[in-house]
C-alpha cells in the first residue's frame, strides 16, 4: 500500500515530530501555565496520531531515531553554559555544591525508597531514580540500569511541572530569601522547567538554576548507580 | 564552517567519552563524560568558547525535539502503568518536593554563613 510506503520512510517520523512540537510551541507561546507543557502534549499527540491511524511505532521510529541521535552531542554541548557560569560557581562554591549534592542524593534516594515502599517493580524504580535531572541525562541513566526510557521522560516532566507550580509557595513557607538558594532548589529538583520559574523570579535565580542543571546532571550520573546498589536494587 | 568545526569538537568529545565508558564498563553515559572533557578543554583554553558556542547553542535550543521520540515510546509501555498511576504520581511529586526543600535549605544555610564576611548584612 502506498500510505505504508510513505509512513515507513524516515521522512515521516522526522517531519511529524518537528511539526507537532512547533504546533504546541506556537499554541502555548505566551502562556504562563506550567500545566500546558509542550513536551507532554507533543508526546501524547503523536501517540494519539499513531494509534488513530494505525501507523506502527516502528515506522515512526525510523525517522524519530535520527532526532534521538543528537541527544548525546547535546549533552556534551551543555558544557558551554556550564563554562560560562563557572565564575558564579567558583564565587559561591560551597553553598552551591553542598545544596546540589544534598538535593541530588535526596532526589534519587526518595525516588528509590518510596517506590520500594509501594512495592513497585525494579524497572519502575530504576526509571524513577534519576527523574530529577534533565531528560537527556536521566534517560541515558535509566537505560543503562535497565529502566524504561519513556517512563523516565514522563516522570522527569511530572517533576518539572510540579516544581514549577509549587516553588513560590514552598520558598515562602520555608522563608527562603537568598536568590542563590531559590535558583539551586529549582534547578536541582525541576531542571529546565524549574529554570523557567527561576528566571521569572529574577536573573540571578535563573543563572543559578541553569548552573544547577549541569552540576546536578553530573552528580546524578555519579550517584544513581551508587545509590541503586546501596539500596540493593 | 565555524559552526561545523564546533560541532566536530562536540562529536569528538562524545566519541572519546563513549570509548572510555566502553573500555572501562562504568555505568554512566559517555556523553556526560564528554561534557566534562569539553568543560576541561574550555577551562584550560585548549578550545575557545567562540569555536563551540554556535554549534552548542543550536543543539541546546533543539533539546525538546531530541527528547520527544523517546517519550513516544510510551505507547509501547502503557500496560506497565496499569494499577500504579496514582503511586508513581505521588512518588514523583513527593520526591521533587523533598529535593527542592533540601537543596534550597542547605544552599541558604551555607550562603548565610559566608555572607557576613563580605560585610553589608541586611540582618540586625
Amino acid at each position: 500500500m502506498s500510505l505504508n510506503l510513505i509512513t515507513s520512510s524516515p521522512l515521516f517520523g522526522f517531519t511529524l515530530t518537528i511539526a507537532v512540537m512547533l504546533f504546541y510551541q506556537f499554541i502555548f507561546r505566551g502562556t504562563k501555565t506550567s500545566l500546558l507543557n509542550p513536551v507532554l502534549f507533543s508526546i501524547f499527540s503523536i501517540i494519539a496520531i499513531l494509534m488513530l491511524t494505525g501507523i506502527p511505532y516502528e515506522h515512526y521510529h525510523k525517522g524519530a531515531s535520527i532526532l534521538s541521535f543528537f541527544l548525546g552531542p547535546m549533552i556534551v554541548a551543555l558544557a558551554v553554559p556550564l563554562y560560562k557560569q563557572f565564575d558564579k560557581l567558583k564565587a559561591n562554591a560551597l553553598p552551591i555544591l553542598a545544596g546540589i549534592s544534598v538535593g541530588v542524593v535526596v532526589s534519587i534516594s526518595s525516588g528509590i525508597l518510596l517506590s520500594q515502599l509501594f512495592g513497585l517493580s525494579r524497572e519502575v524504580i530504576v526509571s524513577m531514580a534519576p527523574k530529577g535531572t534533565t531528560s537527556a541525562i536521566s534517560m541515558n541513566l535509566s537505560q543503562i540500569q535497565g529502566g524504561d526510557v519513556s517512563m523516565t521522560v514522563t516522570f522527569v516532566n511530572i517533576a518539572g511541572i510540579f516544581g514549577y507550580m509549587v516553588a513560590t509557595k514552598v520558598y515562602q513557607l520555608l522563608n527562603i530569601t537568598s536568590p542563590v538558594a531559590k535558583g539551586i532548589g529549582l534547578g536541582t529538583s525541576s531542571h529546565a522547567l524549574g529554570t523557567r520559574r527561576a528566571l521569572e523570579m529574577g536573573e540571578e535565580e535563573g543563572a543559578m538554576s541553569s548552573l544547577a542543571i549541569g552540576v546536578a546532571g553530573v552528580l546524578t550520573t555519579v550517584f544513581t548507580p551508587l545509590l541503586l546498589s546501596l539500596f540493593g536494587i | 564552517m565555524e559552526r561545523l568545526k564546533g560541532f566536530l569538537i562536540i562529536l569528538l568529545c562524545n566519541l572519546a567519552g563513549n570509548i572510555i565508558i566502553m573500555a572501562s564498563g562504568l555505568p554512566i553515559p559517555g556523553s556526560v563524560l564528554g561534557m566534562l572533557m569539553l568543560l576541561i578543554l574550555l577551562l584550560t583554553g585548549r578550545v575557545k568558547l567562540a569555536t563551540v558556542e554556535p554549534a552548542a547553542s543550536l543543539l541546546i535550543a533543539f533539546m525538546l525535539l531530541f527528547i520527544l521520540p523517546d517519550g513516544v515510546k510510551l505507547m509501547n509501555s502503557f500496560h506497565k502503568f496499569e494499577g500504579i498511576v496514582a503511586q508513581v504520581l505521588i512518588i514523583a511529586v513527593l520526591s521533587t518536593l523533598l529535593t527542592m526543600v533540601s537543596s534550597s535549605l542547605v544552599t541558604q544555610h551555607f550562603s548565610k554563613r559566608l555572607k557576613p564576611k563580605q560585610g553589608r548584612t541586611i540582618n540586625k
